[in-house]
């Protein structure tokens, strides 16, 4: 239904003239944007940036003006704690551009982590568990309609619904080579129990090679699929973020979240989410 | 409720008759010759003729005017400007003063600062839950049917209830006639064909149809004007049918049964972006209702009436995968009400007493899906059944230069099983008819009228409403999305107190009218979604969404009228705020509601230049909805994310625009009596906002309309 009724808008939207307007942006407050995350088996990783004023033109430099470098990042999980190094992160597709990343600890489902972010005599901390892993019991192809080549591909998880979990699923396409997510936080309302079965096709956008193979994939290409369990305080975040934000702009252009905020667990003035990743991988080849 | 008939004799003299005010008057050529006040005579007088033509208005009632509220001409509002080829007396609405400028795309009435659920529209006396077509740009009522409307927006009697803000009572025609009566219209996007046939004195029958043709004229002059292929490979038709029957068992007794029913068909090609492969969406209303209405003596009158009214909406979602059967998504709401009313005259009093008892049942969604989860989709929603009883009196009391109206409204209202509680994890099922809860309230209402002397009057009423069924708005443009949620163990009814008075005088032998009033609101109960969209279509717990807040309106409305003469028209201007508040909306702190319009003006200027031409005008300007607006942004999880101001800190630019008409009466041709009507829509063309959003790939504010000059051509024919 969201979907039909996004599409009936965006008919509305074609239909319609667009002029620009003059408007004077008021109230705007500085905050340190955080987005750190811990996966098990894996370091920790923290991004800080300052939000942008809409008041003001944004250009490539100002931007990476806006990027936290000195800031010191330190991991706890109750007995250890390690500060976190900072440097230029590989990935040329993710903002901010820096990172902090840890070197000692790695995450362990069930286990705690403390965040503390110091940054221009500001203590920001968070807390977030890594949820145990679930594991995706089969994966299934369908042919589209109309195009032989073209497959949907399904997962089938099995729920436990008094864990309060959720899911995020991110498919990984040779000719792209990076990790695109699904439309969905899948269970976000943990209403589901048992044996679930779920389209886990991408939200490609223009600037994504395989594009032109749309939420699809070829017959005979082999997929890397990440599957993330989260706890119920970061089901909450990416389930608005979903709707905050949307690749092909049409989110942002009219489901605007004005009364439901997106629920940070970073303390203020910080904003942003600190959260455990549960993370399963696997390889499929599309039949 | 007030009844005016008017009624000519050979063309030359007239007499106008109130039941209402149990008055009379004669005039001749617009002059008047005599006024009385003669109860007996009138009603004997009404019920002999057959042939009436129902006017607007006495011509003193804005200043005598009571609690009833106006009688709307419906003929005057059909000589506006119209839009693509259609009159629409009901959008006319928004020019009567206390009723805001919808927008773009709604047909929404906005009544004082209150909610477009607020108000109770009625089409002979059956409730009509959506009442537009074309994704709100016209209302559902086939101008050629309508006799009478009567509007209510201060000073409810008690004969009214179950909505806070106003009541839009729509009577098609219900009497018989002496011959074949066929009206008809051809225009741009639609046309429409009513007859009423008399089949003897006591019997006739009506019908009408009207259709659209957009597919088959605008979508291809769009396509060759170069508009996006995503549109034009879409197709929207509307229709409407009424029928109905007046038989008069006796001078004193009347059967009256109608029937209503629309439909609204959209079919979307494919979209990629979203995996749909095709849409057919279709929504509308059915309504039929029968009444029986007795005179029993020149001081005893009943009426009985059960109605039953449905809206449907429902989606049918092709996927493009093979693997998914296609989803259909279905809202519902049902409603059967029985009413009886008894009026009893005595002396200086006219009393009117009844009951009212109906049964509602609410599926706000119901979504069959195929198996597979992606999407969440909860196969079962909950329904909410619920029966509702409300006795009233009333009193309506004309004591020297007073008239008063005291009356009182009980309610009583229950949801019956079954229910699921998705609220509570324990998943309760209430078997059918079991009492889940109740709710119960009391609606006094005052209004009281003092004649300062024959020019002019005061006024003023308090009244108290309870609202027990509630829409709830998705979008503001006009998709029925609106969820049907009545009161529940978890939503209670919508409560509202409402003062209203003013100071109404008329100039120059009624040719003039200017009222100054003033009002405050307070509505409790409001209902909001946390989000605009996000979760409400794909979890069965649409009742945890909900957010709880309340809200107080006043205002001021000032109106300058010119009744009579070539050129005749009217000045309405409205100062108004709106406010809410909801807990966890804005922190806590008031906000102004969305349809906020700070100042509303309407001016209609119509003039008849001869017996053939008349020209009309129609000039709106309103300050623009509140809206959300973001103040910064920032990117998170490779993701924009906009971060918003305070709740609809932001002002969108004002709605103006200027209509104009021209109406040329052709010469009889074959017993046909026919029209020209050529109107321009928005005039200077100007752009009027529908949306107004940020672009993140701009980064500016920007602004879209839908509505530019628009020039429409119709003839309308009678014979």
């Amino acid at each position: 239904m969201k979907k039909f009724l996004i599409y009936i808008l965006f008919i509305f939207t074609v239909a319609s003239c667009q002029t620009d307007l003059e408007y004077k942006i008021s109230g705007y407050t500085q905050k340190i944007i955080v987005e750190g995350y811990i996966s098990n088996g894996e370091f920790p990783k923290v991004y800080l940036t300052l939000n942008f004023p809409l008041s003001k033109l944004t250009d490539s430099l100002n931007m990476i003006e806006n990027v936290i470098r000195t800031a010191k990042v330190t991991i706890s999980d109750g007995e250890k704690t390690e500060i976190l190094t900072s440097g230029w992160e590989p990935n040329k597709r993710h903002f901010p551009p820096y990172m902090y990343v840890g070197t000692e600890l790695k995450g362990q489902e069930g286990k705690t982590y403390y965040l503390t972010v110091d940054f221009s005599g500001y203590k920001l901390n968070s807390t977030t568990t890594i949820p145990y892993g679930t594991s995706i019991q089969k994966f299934e192809c369908s042919p589209i309609k109309g195009n032989d080549s073209l497959r949907d591909l399904f997962m089938t998880l099995n729920i436990d619904p008094t864990a309060k979990n959720s899911y995020r699923v991110f498919t990984l396409k040779k000719r792209d080579g990076y990790f695109i997510e699904t439309q969905y936080v899948y269970n976000s309302e943990f209403t589901l129990s048992g044996s679930n079965k779920f389209n886990i096709s991408p939200r490609v956008t223009e600037l994504d090679s395989s594009f032109s193979e749309g939420g699809n994939f070829f017959k005979g290409d082999t997929i890397q699929v990440k599957l993330c369990t989260i706890d119920s305080v970061s089901t909450q975040f990416f389930k608005a973020l979903t709707l905050f934000s949307n690749s092909n702009g049409i989110g942002n252009d009219l489901f605007i979240g004005e009364k439901d905020k997106l629920k940070s667990n970073i303390s203020s003035p910080g904003f942003g989410i600190w959260y455990g990743n549960g993370v399963r991988y696997y390889s499929v080849v599309i039949q | 409720m007030a009844i005016f008939k008017y009624i000519k004799i050979k063309g030359l003299v007239s007499i106008l008759l109130s039941f209402y005010f149990l008055q009379f008057a004669v005039s001749q050529e617009n002059k008047l010759l005599k006024t009385d006040t003669l109860s007996s005579y009138v009603s004997k007088k009404t019920i002999d003729i057959r042939e009436v033509e129902v006017f607007g208005r006495l011509k003193d009632s804005n200043i005598k005017s009571g609690s009833t509220g106006l009688n709307i001409d419906v003929k005057e509002l059909k000589s506006l400007p119209q839009f693509i080829g259609e009159s629409d007396p009901y959008k006319a609405l928004q020019y009567m003063g206390g009723v805001s400028q919808a927008g773009e795309a709604n047909s929404g009435l906005y009544v004082r600062g209150g909610n477009n659920d607020q108000n109770l529209i009625l089409l002979n006396g059956t409730m009509i839950q959506n009442p537009t077509h074309v994704l709100g740009m016209f209302s559902v009522f086939n101008p050629d049917l309508i006799s009478q409307m009567h509007f209510v927006k201060s000073g409810m009697p008690a004969e009214y209830g179950g909505r806070l803000s106003s009541i839009v009572d729509i009577s098609t025609i219900a009497t018989v006639p002496e011959k074949l009566d066929i009206k008809g219209s051809i225009g741009l996007i639609s046309s429409r064909l009513s007859a009423q046939i008399p089949l003897s004195s006591k019997f006739s029958i009506y019908t009408s149809w009207r259709g659209s043709y957009i597919g088959s004229t605008v979508l291809p002059a769009l396509a060759l004007l170069g508009t996006d292929s995503l549109l034009t490979q879409n197709r929207y038709e509307f229709w409407d049918v009424n029928a109905g029957f007046t038989y008069l068992f006796s001078p004193k007794t009347k059967l009256i049964g109608h029937f209503y029913i629309g439909k609204d068909d959209v079919n979307i090609g494919t979209f990629k972006i979203y995996d749909v492969h095709g849409n057919s969406t279709n929504w509308g209303n059915t309504a039929a209702g029968i009444q029986l209405k007795t005179v029993f003596s020149e001081n005893w009158s009943m009426s009985h009436q059960l109605s039953f009214s449905r809206f449907q909406i429902q989606s049918t979602l092709n996927w493009s995968s093979t693997d998914l059967k296609p989803t259909t998504i279905q809202s519902n709401f049902q409603n059967i009400t029985y009413k009886n009313d008894f009026f009893y005259w005595h002396g200086l009093h006219s009393f009117k007493f009844g009951t009212e008892i109906s049964y509602n049942a609410a599926i706000p969604n119901f979504v069959n899906s195929d198996t597979v989860s992606s999407l969440e989709i909860k196969s079962e929603h909950p329904s909410i059944n619920s029966t509702q009883v409300a006795v009233y009196f009333r009193d309506e009391w004309n004591w020297n230069q007073f008239q008063f109206n005291l009356g009182l409204r009980a309610n009583l209202y229950a949801q019956i099983g079954p229910y699921t509680d998705y609220q509570n994890q324990g998943n309760i099922l209430n078997s059918t008819n079991a009492l889940i809860k109740t709710y119960s309230g009391l609606e006094p209402r005052f209004f009281s009228r003092y004649l300062i002397n024959s020019q002019s009057s005061i006024k003023f009423s308090a009244t108290r409403h309870y609202q027990f069924l509630n829409q709830i708005p998705v979008f503001s443009i006009g998709i029925p999305a609106d969820l049907q949620i009545p009161a529940s163990l978890y939503v209670k009814p919508q409560v509202s107190w409402h003062f209203s008075g003013g100071y109404f005088r008329n100039l120059s032998d009624n040719e003039w009218e200017v009222s100054l009033e003033v009002y405050y609101k307070t509505l409790e109960n409001l209902l909001e979604f946390k989000n605009s969209i996000t979760n409400t279509f794909t979890n069965g717990m649409f009742e945890k969404d909900l957010l709880v807040g309340k809200g107080w309106t006043y205002g001021s409305e000032l109106k300058v009228r010119k009744n009579y003469g070539k050129f005749t028209g009217w000045i309405s201007y409205n100062l108004g705020w709106s406010y809410r508040k909801f807990d966890e909306i804005n922190n806590g702190i008031p906000f102004l509601a969305q349809n906020d319009r700070r100042h509303d003006l309407s001016i209609i200027a119509m003039y008849q230049l001869n017996n053939r031409l008349s020209l009309s005008s129609v000039f709106v300007y309103a300050t623009g909805n509140r809206l959300n607006l973001p103040v910064s942004w920032f990117i998170i999880d490779n993701k924009y994310v906009l971060e918003y101001s305070k709740y609809n800190a932001f002002e969108m630019p004002a709605y103006h625009r200027l209509d104009i008409s021209v109406n040329y009466k052709l010469k009889k041709w074959h017993n046909i009596d026919s029209e020209l009507n050529l109107s321009i829509y928005n005039v200077y063309n100007h752009a009027n906002p529908y949306l107004v959003n940020f672009s993140a790939r701009t980064q500016k504010i920007y602004m879209n309309y839908l509505l530019p000059i628009i020039p429409s051509f119709s003839w309308t024919f009678h014979l």
